[in-house]
């Protein structure tokens, strides 16, 4: 039975390709959990999608064995953590199964958005923080500068920093020895009344759901009867293990331990993360702090190409949801797209990500409609509705007020980009709330703005008017109440429910001009004129018109090749059919993404 | 009685032409030399490449009224060569009905002396690749010869004698504007041609032009291509002006004085049997279609080995047979008589037919009375939509 004593839990957070994954890989490889060879290059990151993307999606905990200066055998629990804002939750719950984090600053880029966002994260839960400054080896970096950003953005005291660099493995067995000696040994009776944490899940098709969880009072032993507490539902406990990063069975993870858990629990959705696991016979009196719903932020329509491949997309769906509680979805209709599903998610990466696996892994052709927020509506009947969809609007003359919700951005950057970002801010309609020098030329701007800004194209926007040198990172403060206005639009006179989009009065004209342009370019000339309008209400903002197509002609038949001919019947043919039609006209899948990318 | 048409495909050419889609290229003399020797050697062999792949030879004994030699540019290969593959077709084909001898030629690539010759040996018809009267246009295209060039073959084929001759015009070049485009009508109508074809430039990726254009390039005078619109009514003031003169519209790009019609060209639209020779040329025989490998080179080694340079070969399903009979026929001004097709194939097959019929005569798209049905003059610049609506076969297919 491990001595608590001898027990380390941390994390590693970073901003985005500040090197935490390769610092993880070195200590695993120092410690002797993964010889070299075994191990595939970053390998806490397992999906391919996450490969791809240089991000950690998903949680997971490895234990380490760690011999240390003190001559003493210590048991490290690390527990990995996405490194995207669109999991904050996520990352919190994980922040808060350690005592301890390494916050690791990459030494040619400084202090970034997501630094100082984890950084606040793991201080709310009242970790003990190891800034590691990594990349030390590199030409662009500078270590001054870095720690006088660790200083005044992160309020650390930047002497405490180790100096390394993970690929080259320099500065590492320090910060191993960091570990052990800066954070705190988990505290906890093994005795008194369970309170495990569950920090992650999986559905595994053998095993049936895999809780990644923290033993924070207590024991949880194999044969236990356990109740999570959220739902009150009653598991025995089959089996119970830890990775190594192979997983190896154990008996019991008493206070202070980390492991997995499996109690033939069907559903990802039953095992919430931050939820608590107590025992049956002797539940603790209440449950860990900090458990939240997981609220999707985000709307999208989800709409197969072909109608035929709807019932495809739904059990792609039931899939996709089998190991991720925090994305829902519901049956949607469409009059442009069909049949499809509203589907909510974390955030803009989420989106992208749900998206891409149900086209990669499913082989789906997927429309996606702009994404959105969820508005609060107040109707002047007093009613007060939630609203994800523009379709779902009420008539603007039932409407008494729109609220929207709102985010805090922590923005870094270097101070020659802030005019530009300055005037994004407030043409997205963003309220200042903060401006700091945290060294020379860096900048930390804080600003509310309203979320239905962020969805729409604020990430491009902002990389491309700081050609890449500002770092954004956000949480959900509230809601605004705003002068909002629903705009549709009309192909040919029929409204296209899809492209309807909310924005604020102001923006309203700008936008609806944006949008026509762009569908007059992404309609096909048809065979006839084709007016595209958009309007508030029963009046038309904006107007532009696609000509009426003039040839479509073969006028040669090269030598009697007649199937060149019907090659290109067939493909102008086929091209139709992946087009929508909406009224008697054609539209193509690019049109209704075009509202995603309109900026004035 | 059943006559067949043979086509001998040149894929050589002085120069290459920005906007040719086609696969024809410049190459050495010693190259042009090897390929005729192969064309001889299909031409001589073809029976056994028939047999060896299985198509019925008794094709080849049908009496050929029309030959069609065609390119890039067959005047290029001199008497010479000429001469050798004439004599192989003589030997293979049964030409005493030739009716129709048409040879293509480029302005500035024959002489008086060849022209004679040719005539002299039974090539009655010439089809010069005149493409436009304005010298910055051909300049512009890469052509190398002027449009007196083109007076002068005009004046020299008709003093040779031949009975017919047909001039191509292109709308849609770079640079080309409204009187332009007028001064190269009015031309080529004041030389007196019997037969005039008129094409629409098409953007695609497989010309150089077309390439450039769809990239948003420069090159080639790419940003001087005129407009869609341009181009349409560039097409209809050809009509209108040719229609005025006397001339017959007997097809959606071919005008001709009564009869001056290309009977060559009438059975790729009427689904008549011919026989394609050389590289990348097309054969149909009723049944199959079937084209010869199209890299001339591949096609030459192939000969070269006593192979058969046969390529995708396909048996026509019913339901692809009448697809074409409806797109290729309504390309003819008398358009099809849909009783002729369900006499052939059956009135229950034909009904597939029914709808797509009956929508486009109440769009105004077809017009004709009865079973006879033909493209409306509106038609017959957005034929291409028409056409698509007869194609139910691969729909049918993907629904199985």
């Amino acid at each position: 039975m491990a001595d608590p004593r001898f027990i380390r839990n941390f994390s590693i957070v970073a901003h985005i390709d500040h090197g935490k994954s390769t610092l993880a890989d070195r200590l695993l490889e120092l410690t002797g959990a993964l010889s070299k060879r075994e191990m595939a290059e970053q390998v806490l990151d397992s999906m391919d999608l996450e490969r791809e993307r240089g991000i950690t999606i998903k949680a997971h905990a490895v234990r380490l064995h760690y011999h240390a200066r003190d001559g003493q055998e210590y048991q490290l629990n690390l527990i990995d953590t996405p490194g995207h804002v669109d999991f904050s939750y996520e990352v919190s719950r994980s922040l808060s199964a350690c005592e301890g984090a390494l916050l690791v600053v990459d030494a040619s880029q400084g202090v970034e958005a997501q630094t100082l966002a984890n950084a606040q994260l793991a201080m709310n839960n009242k970790l003990a923080i190891i800034p590691v400054i990594n990349k030390i080896d590199l030409p662009g970096a500078d270590i001054e500068m870095t720690k006088q950003q660790i200083e005044h953005a992160l309020a650390l005291d930047p002497s405490e920093a180790l100096l390394i660099s993970a690929k080259a493995g320099t500065g590492v067995p320090e910060v191993l020895e960091a570990i052990v000696r800066r954070i705190p040994p988990p505290r906890g009776s093994p005795e008194a009344p369970l309170k495990a944490l569950i920090f992650d899940s999986w559905y595994d098709s053998y095993r049936g759901v895999v809780v990644l969880t923290r033993v924070v009072e207590g024991t949880l032993r194999v044969g236990a009867r356990i109740r999570l507490w959220s739902n009150r539902q009653v598991y025995e406990v089959e089996d119970l293990g830890v990775l190594t990063p192979k997983p190896v069975h154990v008996d019991q993870l008493q206070a202070g331990e980390v492991g997995f858990v499996i109690a033939n629990i069907k559903r990802v959705a039953d095992t919430r993360i931050g939820d608590t696991i107590t025992e049956e016979e002797r539940p603790a009196a209440e449950p860990l702090p900090g458990f939240e719903e997981i609220k999707p932020m985000v709307f999208a329509g989800l709409y197969p190409v072909d109608a035929s491949e709807y019932e495809n997309l739904r059990d792609a769906l039931e899939k996709l949801r089998l190991n991720d509680a925090s994305f829902f979805y519901e049956p949607e209709n469409s009059v442009a797209l069909g049949f499809g599903f509203r589907c909510g998610f974390l955030g803009l990466l989420h989106m992208e990500i749900i998206q891409e696996r149900l086209e990669r892994e499913f082989k789906l052709n997927l429309i996606t409609t702009a994404p959105g927020v969820r508005f609060r509506v107040t109707t002047k009947s007093g009613q007060v509705l939630f609203v994800e969809s523009p379709t779902k609007f009420p008539p603007a003359s039932d409407i008494a007020q729109i609220e929207e919700p709102v985010i805090t951005a922590m923005i870094f950057t270097q101070d020659e980009y802030l005019g530009p970002i300055l005037a994004l801010l407030e043409e997205k309609r963003g309220v200042q709330k903060g401006f700091e020098y945290v060294s020379a030329q860096r900048v930390l701007l804080t600003y509310e703005v309203p979320l239905n800004e962020i969805v729409l194209d604020f990430y491009d926007r902002l990389k491309s008017v700081s050609r890449g040198y500002a770092s954004l990172d956000y949480h959900f403060s509230g809601y605004w109440a705003s002068d909002l206005v629903k705009v549709d639009l009309l192909v040919a006179g029929e409204p296209v429910d899809a492209l309807s989009f909310i924005c604020h009065r102001d923006q309203a004209y700008g936008r609806a001009r944006a949008l026509c342009e762009k569908m007059r370019k992404l309609i096909p000339r048809q065979l006839f004129e084709v007016a595209i309008q958009a309007s508030v209400g029963a009046k038309i903002i904006a107007r532009e018109n696609v000509p009426p197509l003039r040839k479509n002609v073969l006028a040669k038949c090269y030598g009697g090749d007649v199937t060149r001919k019907r090659k290109l019947l067939e493909k102008q043919k086929e091209g139709k059919k992946r087009m929508k039609r909406v009224g008697r006209v054609d539209i193509p899948q690019e049109a209704f993404l075009a509202v995603l990318k309109v900026s004035e | 009685m059943t006559t067949l048409g043979v086509y001998v495909q040149v894929p050589f050419c002085a120069s290459k032409c920005t906007f040719c889609n086609f696969d024809s290229g410049v190459v050495p003399t010693a190259m042009i030399d090897r390929y005729c020797a192969a064309l001889e050697r299909e031409i001589v062999q073809l029976r056994q490449h028939f047999q060896g792949r299985g198509l019925d030879p008794d094709l080849l004994d049908l009496p050929v009224d029309t030959v069609y030699i065609g390119g890039g540019t067959p005047t290029l290969l001199g008497r010479g060569r000429l001469s050798r593959i004439f004599r192989a077709l003589g030997s293979t084909f049964h030409l005493e009905a030739l009716h129709e001898w048409t040879l293509e030629a480029t302005p500035g690539s024959a002489d008086s002396s060849l022209l004679a010759w040719l005539a002299e040996c039974g090539v009655n018809r010439l089809s010069i690749g005149a493409q436009s009267f304005d010298d910055r246009e051909l300049r512009w295209t890469g052509r190398l010869h002027t449009a007196a060039d083109t007076c002068m073959l005009v004046e020299a084929s008709r003093r040779a004698g031949f009975r017919s001759v047909s001039l191509d015009l292109i709308a849609g070049l770079p640079g080309q504007t409204e009187p332009s485009w007028i001064q190269s009508l009015q031309q080529a109508i004041q030389l007196k041609p019997q037969h005039l074809s008129v094409y629409l430039f098409e953007i695609d990726e497989k010309s150089r032009l077309g390439h450039e254009a769809l990239h948003g390039g420069s090159r080639y005078h790419a940003e001087a291509l005129p407009d869609e619109g341009f181009v349409a009514d560039a097409y209809e003031e050809a009509r209108r002006t040719l229609v005025g003169l006397g001339f017959e519209q007997y097809e959606i790009s071919n005008f001709a004085r009564a009869g001056y019609e290309s009977v060559h060209n009438l059975k790729y639209w009427r689904r008549e049997p011919y026989v394609g020779l050389g590289a990348g040329a097309h054969s149909f025989d009723g049944r199959y279609r079937w084209s010869n490998e199209a890299a001339p080179e591949v096609y030459r080694a192939a000969l070269e080995r006593g192979e058969s340079p046969i390529r995708d070969l396909r048996e026509l399903t019913s339901m692809e047979a009448i697809e074409e009979f409806f797109f290729l026929g309504l390309r003819h001004r008398t358009g099809v008589d849909v009783a002729t097709a369900r006499a052939r194939w059956g009135a229950g097959l034909i009904a597939h037919w029914d709808d797509a019929i009956r929508s486009l005569r109440a769009e105004g798209w077809l017009e004709g009375e009865g079973d006879v049905i033909r493209l409306a003059p509106r038609a017959y610049l957005l034929s291409n939509e028409v056409f698509q609506r007869f194609l139910l076969a691969s729909e049918a297919g993907k629904s199985r």
